[in-house]
């Protein structure tokens, strides 16, 4: 079946469909990995997104238990080189297809994704439509227009397989936390991103993680307020939009990249010695100018971003990529991607 | 890190000749070390005994030595430069184990020098196969069962331990070279004898077969900050059980799911820090059962490899160059990436396209040998692809193998039993690894397999079978149409899973050039991408380019500026291998100094023709005319030169000339003409020339008659083909009826050639250059083996070394005479042969040719640069360049693949079997010829037992040279027939029995080593079977063999020569100042 992807500056792409049909609106953005679709389909943090994969064959493996970053899918829509037609592992389930028909995920293939990724490198990030139902680009533009809003993503209401048993001493404030975060803390307790810091507080935390999640972190007026509060009190954490909401509550500047970053190959290091480790990232949003007193850790070599950035006291830290395991004690079942 | 300052001079030991497992990716790996080393300010030493590579040109290195890779070389080397440090890791298996022998010697500690890039221990931590599995273990990485056997008897225990099948696996070795896969006992014992045999340090790991498992490989670099990055994965296509280097591999791996994928980059991230490499790469094997995940690390290569070069053509990513300055203690994060410009090294590349390595296999030279693919590797060459897909870029492979198959079947060269329905056939030949097994998948499919019934079979992933059948479908959809009424959609579909114009011509009934004419009026072309490092995510400065049928986002980078296109070689074959590609980056040179743009195209991942920055731009394309075409066409060069890349170009210059693509340099017509017999023959009538009696016949009676004609022996052979295949010498008539009968299949249109073979005559092949008016020869190489071997698999020297000077003279004058009748505007290469005081022309090939490197090294000038500038209409006189004949000797001996193909004679024809060269230099010739036998791997023994046996014709001249090395000091054996023969002469010899005729026979010493040196000359058929027995034991057991009398007469100078003067080093830049 047809289906169309179009761009707000006009731009169209036209392919087939297969997942979900219909009509879904959301940031164009792209990935380069070449391995870790499943977790991009389950990633509460890829919501309203419509990620285009520049690696061609995607579903090859199917879907499987363990890769899943969440118990239900959060990308709006997959837009594909070449939709694989079998898939083949011991672990596989049932096809990519299949799992984003049951979830209402829309899949485009046959689209020129590199053609698109270069698109979007030259002209930045930018809002999109994808389509099985109608195809007049005009139409479909103006509907692109007509629907800004909806940058402001649902936060914190998704579901999550991951048992939260309150055992430990870590809270999640939960912007859409996905399986990786949750593996990192066994047990840690989830509050919803509008708790305030009285509560937070009130589970007496030995430190409390702000998750990654979608959309503008700097919209979320209200948490950087709450974390403001929190700050000097209790330790603090924040991985991806949290770190942005973190830098906001120390006062940093926040603002949104041209292109953000998204992929497992990215490589951070400490300015001052050059050591670091290739990271995942998946983050529109960066953090500009760091106030007095906070330390930037570790910066992206290739475009010189801050990516990891510290309070004088050292209590609060902020990365722009997934956490990453010590040196040499890579855990076995602990995700990368 | 900044680099290290308390080393000025670094010594690098490259990987010498071509041989199976080690070939030109060394050439390309040691160039760019150079280069890197070079551009930090360190002074380089460069050793290698491979003249025919870019690396050993002058320029590359400060300080070159053509030199035999045997430690007493490398210590005289290291005496009289001093150098601060050794680089082993950029010279495949052989610099690595020259460096960690050197080490262990204590050579290096004696002379102060350093091992850099990876020290002795972490060799020894990856290499030995016991300290390797305690590392792996360490760490908590499963290894198949397994033991180290040091004896046979130890290896028998081990296995009865284990199971059946075991894996044999020499320590320190490279390609696999002497392991195997037994299935029994009898299997077991031949193998470890084998095994224990070739490894240097008579270790061999026996280990538990995880045959039919996956085969996954990474690349892995790590600094001296300890950042670790992984360059690619790549995936077998063959199963574990074929040798890597044998299997078809496509980058990235496609059938792993994210949590294997992460695992195994995790254990490669632990193995390179256990082992310890800090400033460098290392390859690592896994096999992953595909029933349930399970993980084994098989082997790694700390150091760059053959899959270090794949992996860095299919990312861009250059690993060698970077290794090279992590050695010296820079850091992933200070060098920027040459491909982007704007980012570092410290950066994961990945892929948006899909790449494929196909080998290229060479059974039919050796017809003998068992053609089941297995672990020991065979392969001689390989091609890369490029596609947005699995299936274009599979396909594109196949067509850049040059076997004349143009994709996945479909191209009307199909087995026609193979679709017959004969189920039992096909699952033999998907069971037993062979060549042309991917063929046999599609047949598989055709004939109504399913993927898990080709998988039972295979063992091949259901994913990569239902790839090859999506090919098919869209085969079975195009047979249905014409030409004319096949669908545009269709036609693009075709072209986007990659057919060809000669596939969709076979399955339309139509021809190549009307499918190319019709798609292009159509508009279905190809765009261009970019091969990155960074799928796209950076604007690159220097990328390189691929086709492919996406819809748009072309992004060709065609200037127009003035430019020429250089066609490459493709894969390494044997015939044609890194001296053609020599030639290739020297055009592209010459090209860029004078002041054109040099667009390559090339299909060969291991050259460095297809480094990034050899040309302005390079295009991974097969070299097709419709690849080549498409090229052409969006580029619009002032010329392509065809002339530098061996047939390949060749093949395709007359279409290319027809479809109007301007040739450079000498005339596709003059190329003709001296391919053609006939034309050739009135050529030479007209320039007063002579070639040996010659006819041609299409029957047996029709040969016997030109035969009894021309007079016994005569040379045979099938007309247009390369490397004198199947071409053999007869000597009577029954040899001629079964040649006739059973060799070749010979047809009107293609007849076989009769020539009088000249018995006893000097071979010589002269190289010129031509600007088209004037002429001059590059070099005259005399053969040390009489005519009627193959040329490139004869020894020779430059300078000549019997000839008279008025037949010197006799040469220059026939050969310029030819260049000028052939209006040569380039390089040709002429073979004569000179019998008594008679000269005869046996060949003219007006192209570059093998020998033009070695020439170019033996004279210290550069040909190849001087003849594409006579191309592009400088004179000679112009460009300065002059005759020149030098005063030291330059002896370039063939190495040979016999050990690969177990079972296979050892003797010299004049059908080309080598796969490689060495150059011996010196002023002596002797001392020169014997460099170059050290080299080749020929340890002549400066003392010991000489076992002499030749053929009937040999016996009477065999008598001097016996005396010669009775002289000498050695003791003479021999079997009663040259016993006697030398007895009666006076020499005092000791018999042996022949096979057959007692023990202990000459295979019995041979096997207990009391024979250092073999003289056989082959005989007739009778005697065949037992020589081939006698030849093939020597080569296993390591024991030089001479079998031509003047082999025999040459390695007598170098034995003279070396007992009185021994031997010394002087580099290149000294020869030539």
């Amino acid at each position: 079946m047809k289906a169309i992807v179009a761009l707000e500056d006009g731009t169209v792409f036209e392919g087939t469909s297969f997942g979900a049909e219909g009509e879904v609106i959301g940031e164009v953005i792209f990935n380069t990995q070449v391995v870790g679709f499943q977790e991009i389909l389950t990633d509460p943090a890829y919501s309203n997104q419509l990620v285009c994969l520049g690696y061609p064959h995607i579903g090859n493996v199917g879907i499987n238990d363990r890769s899943n970053e969440s118990s239900s899918t959060h990308v709006s829509a997959l837009i594909v080189k070449e939709y694989s037609k079998i898939y083949s592992n011991w672990q596989a389930k049932e096809s990519f297809g299949d799992f984003m028909k049951k979830n209402n995920v829309i899949g485009i293939e046959g689209i020129d994704t590199r053609a698109l990724t270069v698109h979007i490198r030259e002209n930045g990030e930018m809002r999109g439509i994808v389509s099985t139902k109608a195809f007049s680009k005009d139409n479909l533009i103006k509907k692109i227009k007509a629907n800004q809003d909806s940058a402001v993503p649902l936060l914190g209401i998704n579901s999550n397989s991951a048992k939260s048993v309150g055992s430990s001493k870590t809270v999640i404030i939960n912007l859409g936390v996905n399986n990786t975060t949750l593996a990192k803390y066994p047990g840690a307790k989830k509050v919803p991103y509008n708790t305030n810091a009285e509560k937070i507080l009130a589970n007496k935390p030995e430190q409390v993680v702000i998750s990654s999640g979608p959309g503008d972190p700097r919209k979320l007026t209200g948490l950087i307020e709450e974390v403001k509060k929190l700050i000097g009190k209790v330790p603090i954490y924040g991985i991806q939009n949290g770190a942005c909401i973190l830098a906001e509550a120390l006062g940093c500047d926040v603002y949104k990249m041209k292109v953000g970053h998204h992929g497992v190959n990215l490589p951070v290091v400490d300015p001052k010695t050059g050591r670091g480790e290739i990271s995942v990232q998946n983050h529109s949003f960066g953090i500009k100018d760091v106030a007095k007193g906070v330390k930037i850790v570790h910066v992206n070599l290739n475009d010189k971003t801050i990516e990891k950035i510290q309070s004088k006291d050292g209590s609060c830290v902020g990365t722009l990529y997934s956490p990453i395991d010590e040196r040499g004690k890579l855990e076995k079942n602990y995700r990368r991607v | 890190m900044p680099k290290r300052t308390d080393i000025k001079k670094i010594l690098i030991i490259s990987s010498g000749p071509i041989v199976i497992g080690q070939a030109c990716e060394f050439d390309y790996s040691g160039s760019q070390a150079c280069k890197s080393l070079r551009e930090e300010g360190y002074e380089t030493v460069l050793v290698n005994s491979n003249p025919a590579t870019i690396m050993t040109d002058p320029g590359m290195a400060d300080r070159t030595y053509i030199e035999p890779l045997e430690p007493e070389f490398i210590e005289k080397i290291i005496a009289k430069e001093k150098p601060d440090a050794l680089l082993p890791t950029l010279g495949g298996q052989t610099g690595l184990n020259m460096g960690f022998f050197l080490s262990r010697a204590g050579i290096l500690k004696k002379y102060g020098v350093e091992l850099i890039g990876a020290d002795a221990d972490s060799i020894q931590r990856a290499e030995d196969r016991q300290k390797f599995k305690d590392t792996m273990a360490s760490i908590g990485l499963a290894v198949p069962e397994s033991g180290t056997a040091t004896s046979v008897e130890d290896g028998l225990a081990l296995a009865e331990k284990i199971g059946f099948p075991i894996i044999l696996r020499p320590a320190f070795t490279m390609g696999g070279a002497g392991g195997s896969c037994a299935y029994n006992i009898d299997e077991l014992k031949a193998g470890l004898e084998l095994a224990l045999d070739v490894s240097p340090f008579h270790q061999v790991l026996v280990e538990k077969s995880v045959l039919g498992w996956k085969e996954v490989e990474f690349e892995v670099i790590r600094d001296c900050k300890d950042n670790v990055i992984i360059v690619t994965s790549m995936e077998n296509i063959d199963p574990m059980g074929v040798h890597t280097g044998d299997s078809i591999v496509v980058a990235p791996a496609q059938t792993l799911t994210t949590e294997e994928f992460v695992d195994l980059e995790n254990w490669c991230k632990k193995i390179i820090r256990a082992v310890g490499i800090n400033g460098g790469g290392t390859n690592i094997q896994f096999a992953v059962n595909p029933e349930d995940g399970k993980i084994v690390i098989i082997e790694i290569n700390p150091r760059v490899s053959r899959s270090s070069a794949l992996a860095s053509k299919a990312t861009g990513f250059p690993i060698a160059h970077v290794a090279a300055k992590l050695a010296v203690g820079l850091s992933l994060d200070e060098i920027v990436n040459q491909v982007t410009g704007k980012t570092y090294t410290f950066f994961e590349p990945t892929v948006d396209y899909c790449v494929f390595k196909v080998c290229r296999f060479t059974f039919e030279k050796f017809p003998e040998a068992n053609p089941i693919l297995s672990t020991s590797m065979k392969a001689v060459g390989e091609a890369m692809s490029i596609g947005r897909n699995y299936k274009e870029s599979l396909q594109k492979g196949i067509r850049s193998l040059e076997y004349r198959r143009f994709g996945l079947g479909a191209d009307g060269r199909d087995v026609p039993e193979a679709i017959s329905g004969d189920k039992e056939l096909v699952k033999q030949k998907l069971i037993y690894p062979n060549a042309d097994r991917i063929f046999w998948v599609r047949y598989a499919i055709k004939i109504g397999m399913t993927n898990q019934e080709i998988f039972d079979c295979s063992k091949m992933d259901p994913w990569f079978v239902n790839q090859m059948r999506e090919i098919v479908d869209v085969e079975n959809e195009v047979v249905k149409h014409s030409l004319a009424d096949l669908p545009d959609q269709l036609l693009l579909k075709a072209k986007g899973v990659g057919f060809s114009d000669i596939q969709i011509a076979h399955l339309t009934k139509s021809d190549e050039v009307a499918v190319y004419n019709h798609r292009k009026e159509k508009g279905i072309m190809p765009v261009y991408k970019l091969v990155d490092t960074c799928g796209g995510e950076f604007d690159p400065m220097k990328p390189y380019f691929y086709s492919t049928y996406d819809k748009g986002g072309d992004e060709c980078r065609a200037t127009d500026k003035k430019k020429v296109m250089v066609l490459g070689g493709g894969p390494n074959r044997i015939g044609q291998g890194i001296e053609f590609d020599y030639c290739c980056c020297h055009a592209s040179f010459a090209l860029k100094e004078e002041g054109y743009e040099a667009i390559m195209v090339n299909s060969n991942p291991e050259t460095v023709s297809t480094d990034f920055d050899t040309s302005d731009r390079l295009y991974f394309e097969p070299l097709t005319r419709e690849d080549v075409l498409h090229i052409v066409e969006r580029e619009k060069p002032m010329g392509v030169i065809v002339q530098f890349g061996g047939q390949t170009p060749l093949n395709i210059a007359h279409q290319l000339e027809a479809a109007g693509v301007p040739i450079l340099g000498t005339s596709v017509d003059s190329i003709d003409c001296s391919e053609d017999r006939k034309r050739f023959k009135t050529l030479l009538k007209k320039l007063n020339l002579t070639q040996p009696a010659n006819d041609t016949a299409t029957s047996f009676s029709e040969a016997k008659k030109v035969a009894d004609k021309i007079g016994y022996p005569v040379v045979v052979r099938p007309s247009y083909v390369l490397g004198g295949r199947a071409m053999r010498i007869v000597y009577d008539e029954s040899d001629l009826e079964e040649y006739m009968n059973k060799a070749v299949i010979a047809s009107p249109d293609k007849p076989i050639l009769v020539d009088k073979f000249l018995e006893d005559a000097i071979e010589i092949d002269v190289d010129c250059v031509s600007d088209g008016t004037e002429s001059m020869v590059c070099g005259i190489m005399e053969h040390i083996e009489e005519a009627g071997i193959h040329s490139g698999d004869s020894a020779c020297s430059l300078p000549t070394f019997s000839i008279s000077k008025a037949m010197l003279k006799e040469l220059k004058e026939a050969s310029y005479a030819l260049a000028k009748e052939l209006k040569v505007k380039g390089l040709m290469n002429i073979q004569y042969a000179i019998k008594g005081t008679q000269l005869y022309v046996l060949e003219v090939n007006p192209r570059a040719s093998r020998t033009i490197p070695y020439v170019s090294k033996a004279t210290g000038i550069p040909w190849a640069n001087i003849a594409t500038k006579a191309m592009l209409g400088k004179s000679l006189k112009e460009l300065g360049a002059k005759e020149f004949v030098p005063e030291h000797f330059s002896v370039k001996e063939a190495v040979f693949p016999f050990n690969r193909f177990p079972g296979t004679d050892a003797i010299l024809g004049p059908e080309m079997k080598s796969t490689g060269e060495v150059m011996g230099i010196d002023s002596d010739f002797g001392i020169a010829y014997m460099k170059a036998q050290i080299a080749a791997g020929q340890k002549i023994p400066l003392e010991g037992k000489v076992f002499i046996s030749v053929n009937d014709r040999d016996k009477r001249r065999i008598v001097g040279i016996a005396k010669r090395l009775a002289s000498l000091g050695y003791e003479i054996i021999s079997t009663n027939g040259t016993a006697g023969v030398l007895r009666k002469n006076g020499v005092e010899v000791e018999s042996v029995a022949k096979l057959g005729e007692g023990r202990p026979d000459v295979l019995d010493l041979i096997k207990s080593n009391k024979v250092q040196l073999l003289i056989n000359t082959p005989g007739d058929k009778r005697t065949k079977i037992d020589e081939t027995k006698i030849r093939s034991g020597a080569i296993i057991h390591m024991i030089p063999i001479v079998t031509t009398l003047a082999g025999a007469r040459a390695t007598m100078s170098g034995l003279e020569a070396a007992k009185k003067k021994g031997f010394k080093v002087k580099a290149l830049q000294d020869y030539h100042k």
